[in-house]
């Protein structure tokens, strides 16, 4: 039983991962660049790893570079592609998470050509308008699949289809990857993920790399392929190879589990009288992003966390006070409907019988706040 | 009360700001045996240079670290631009207009009080608590609201415009003991905001720097240029705003005069500051509006009270009359430096009768010509 509704923030380690870890952390402390017994063990977890982890990528072993996290692979993708060829123009949209926009926002800083592209009310991109703006200038094209705040989908083999033959391609995998099948198309240069997001330890990421050569961040000792110099966290890579092997082999059934359990919720909550679904019903399994025109969410979200609940607005700032997410305002939403944005993310804890308390809770809070107000 | 019906009265909110009072106001309700929830309220605008005392994320991570400790929950909630809409504009305009505003009133009022009042209904709470040094105390049907028992920290006239509604739900934990002993209980306690310094006045200004809020706020062209003029009415020298100055206000007008020079007199539409010597600040009254009774009900005419014309002002006596909605202050003995904007609040002893707006001083004849100016 697990009250916890922010997988899209993170999740709780998967328990195979957390012994494995503790395993890991007492027995294999070798450096894989060593050529002793302890070096050639940690060498032959982290290729294991790394094997788990292109498969449930859809992607050969050795496309796959292990870094700190998402925000890294992002940041590496992004600064190390344009990098290496200054004509190089980024396309970006504006409802990404803040680890490409603010690439974004640094590069168009520092003199170099970005152009952005916003959502529209049902939430997706013009991507005639992507293509073609890709065909006009050698580009660098940098999207999500799956929208962190609402769930919304990225069409990816439309899209594909339209963009010119030499634009790179950089594609945020963090919350699609364990919750849908990926089959990255050959236009897809390079792709980033993060490990907690499926059941793996914090501080481990995934950077996809197919095309062209990357200009590093970490200059060093020459690891993961001259691309993330750095002694490898072996732990943390073996857990998450471990993660990448657990949420393969429920990936089909999993993905129709996370979307049953989102149209329960809101079959159980769509009576309110002041409330909209963000999400669409075709979306990322497992996300019901709703807003509330009459309460607050920063009431919802502490009325909810006093019943035991975690659940989010979608980002969260340093002061820890919710703030309305960027796609909810690309999506046209307007005060007080902005206020009142609150995500529900699960994931392979979450049971039936989770859903059903945390609707009841929902409703119960958003009762309380209205008789207050 | 028993812990029981503590417990059965309903959780309290605390508004904790990540300083020591707050801290201690927060915990002295989980040893009472009170279910606490710990709300920080994000007012001013984020600021780098922020290092007030309040609303930095540093005194948000502050509050969090001792709501950890004492096992109760904690949010953040964001309610920059109603403070601004409330607060921030109204502090600007005032300033503008050639008064001096009291921006911590209007946050008890429209913030503190009143939303965050809602947010704690929301949240299925019966009570709001602060780390206000201010106290209240039941008598009949009627709460009284008193100073606190540190004079020195007494904040009790920020209070005046709380109505019994407010009050009944209200608890000012710390009101009845002294800084030294909040400390004390901070250290006993070991909340690691224990040696944390006191905030400055306002939490959106950094010292000193008031004017450069008003311009970022208004935009520099908004205020009245104009001149200094003695009270003879000769030109002393020239101002960029109006907005720079302060009834009583000493320093920085930018002219030399054998004798101290102070400001007497605002007026915006003409940009006219008037300046005199100390003689010239001695008010025999004022005139104030927006009258606010703690008890509901208008004193009788002529009440005599201890009237405080702004905070950290020892109180005076003062007869008060009341018609309609404004007010007559008259002082038993001359005051100097009435500045309109401010709040004027009356006390009786130890107990805050209610207070008022001024609106403007009232001048001895002989300073100004004429009976009423500012």
């Amino acid at each position: 039983m697990s009250h916890y509704f922010d997988f899209n923030a993170g999740c709780r380690m998967r328990p195979e991962v957390v012994d494995r870890l503790s395993e890991l952390l007492r027995e294999d402390y070798g450096n894989p660049s060593s050529m002793h017994s302890p070096g050639r063990r940690a060498r032959a977890l982290l290729e294991e790893a790394r094997d788990s982890t292109a498969a449930l990528f859809g992607v050969a072993p050795d496309e796959i570079i292990f870094t700190s996290g998402g925000t890294e692979s992002n940041n590496t993708a992004m600064r190390g592609t344009m990098a290496l060829d200054p004509a190089l123009r980024l396309l970006v949209s504006s409802s990404e998470h803040a680890s490409t926009t603010a690439v974004a926002d640094y590069l168009q800083e520092h003199g170099r050509q970005v152009r952005r592209f916003t959502i529209d009310a049902a939430g997706q991109l013009d991507l005639e308008l992507i293509g073609r703006a890709s065909r006009e200038a050698r580009s660098l094209l940098a999207l999500s699949l799956a929208n962190g705040d609402t769930g919304h989908l990225l069409e990816l083999d439309k899209l594909c289809a339209l963009l010119a033959p030499d634009t790179s391609f950089h594609l945020d995998l963090a919350q699609a990857v364990g919750r849908i099948d990926l089959r990255l198309p050959a236009a897809v240069t390079t792709a980033a993920a993060s490990c907690h997001k499926y059941g793996g330890p914090l501080g481990c990421g995934v950077l996809i790399k197919r095309g062209p050569e990357l200009e590093p961040l970490m200059a060093g000792g020459g690891q993961e392929r001259g691309v993330r110099a750095g002694t490898e966290n072996i732990a943390a890579i073996a857990g998450a190879g471990l993660a990448a092997r657990l949420a393969q082999a429920e990936l089909g059934e999993e993905a129709l589990r996370l979307k049953g359990l989102t149209s329960l919720l809101w079959s159980l909550i769509d009576d309110l009288p002041s409330i909209r679904r963000l999400s669409p019903e075709d979306g990322l399994p497992g996300t019901l992003t709703v807003a509330l025109g009459d309460v607050p969410a920063d009431v919802m979200i502490a009325g909810l966390d006093l019943e035991g609940f975690a659940v989010s607005s979608g980002s969260a700032c340093e002061a820890g006070s919710p703030e309305p997410p960027a796609t909810a305002i690309a999506l046209g939403l307007e005060t007080p409907w902005l206020n009142g944005v609150i995500r529900m993310s699960m994931g392979w804890e979450n049971s039936r019988d989770d859903v059903l308390e945390l609707a009841h809770s929902f409703n119960a809070v958003a009762a309380r706040a209205r008789m207050a107000a | 009360m028993s812990e029981q019906t503590q417990k059965t009265a309903g959780p309290v909110v605390v508004a904790m700001s990540g300083g020591v009072d707050s801290s201690v106001a927060a915990a002295l309700l989980v040893e009472q045996g009170h279910d606490v929830i710990g709300i920080s309220l994000r007012l001013a605008p984020d600021d780098p240079a922020n290092t007030s005392g309040c609303c930095g994320v540093r005194d948000f991570a502050d509050a969090a670290r001792v709501a950890e400790l004492l096992g109760i929950p904690h949010y953040t909630m964001d309610m920059r631009s109603q403070f601004r809409e409330k607060v921030m504009m109204p502090f600007a305009a005032e300033y503008l207009a050639g008064r001096t505003p009291s921006p911590c009133v209007l946050c008890n009022r429209e913030i503190k009080f009143s939303l965050l009042f809602d947010r704690a209904r929301a949240l299925g709470a019966t009570r709001v608590a602060t780390g206000h040094y201010a106290r209240t105390h039941n008598s009949g049907n009627t709460v009284r609201l008193l100073k606190g028992l540190d004079d020195n920290k007494d904040q009790s006239y920020f209070l005046f415009e709380m109505g019994q509604e407010q009050l009944a739900h209200t608890l000012f934990p710390v009101g009845d003991l002294s800084k030294a002993e909040v400390r004390e209980h901070a250290q006993r306690l070991g909340l690691q905001v224990a040696d944390k310094p006191d905030s400055h006045d306002i939490c959106f200004v950094p010292p000193g720097g008031y004017a450069a809020v008003v311009e970022r706020l208004k935009g520099l062209a908004s205020s009245t240029p104009g001149k200094l003029v003695s009270g003879q009415g000769q030109t002393l020298g020239e101002h960029d705003g109006v907005h720079h100055f302060t009834v009583g206000q000493r320093r920085g007008l930018g002219i030399s005069a054998d004798q101290p020079l102070y400001v007497t007199g605002i007026n915006a539409d003409t940009g006219e500051v008037r300046v005199g010597g100390r003689e010239q600040l001695a008010c025999s009254g004022l005139l104030a509006e927006r009258p606010c009774w703690v008890s509901g009900d208008t004193p009788r005419e002529g009440s005599p009270v201890e009237a405080r014309i702004r905070y950290r002002h020892a109180a005076v006596p003062a007869t008060v009359n009341q018609t309609g909605g404004k007010l007559t202050v008259i002082f038993d003995a001359p005051e100097e430096a009435v500045a309109p904007g401010q709040a004027v609040v009356f006390y009786d002893g130890d107990e805050v009768l209610g207070g008022a707006w001024i609106q403007q001083a009232l001048h001895y004849e002989h300073s100004v010509g004429t009976e009423q100016c500012a």
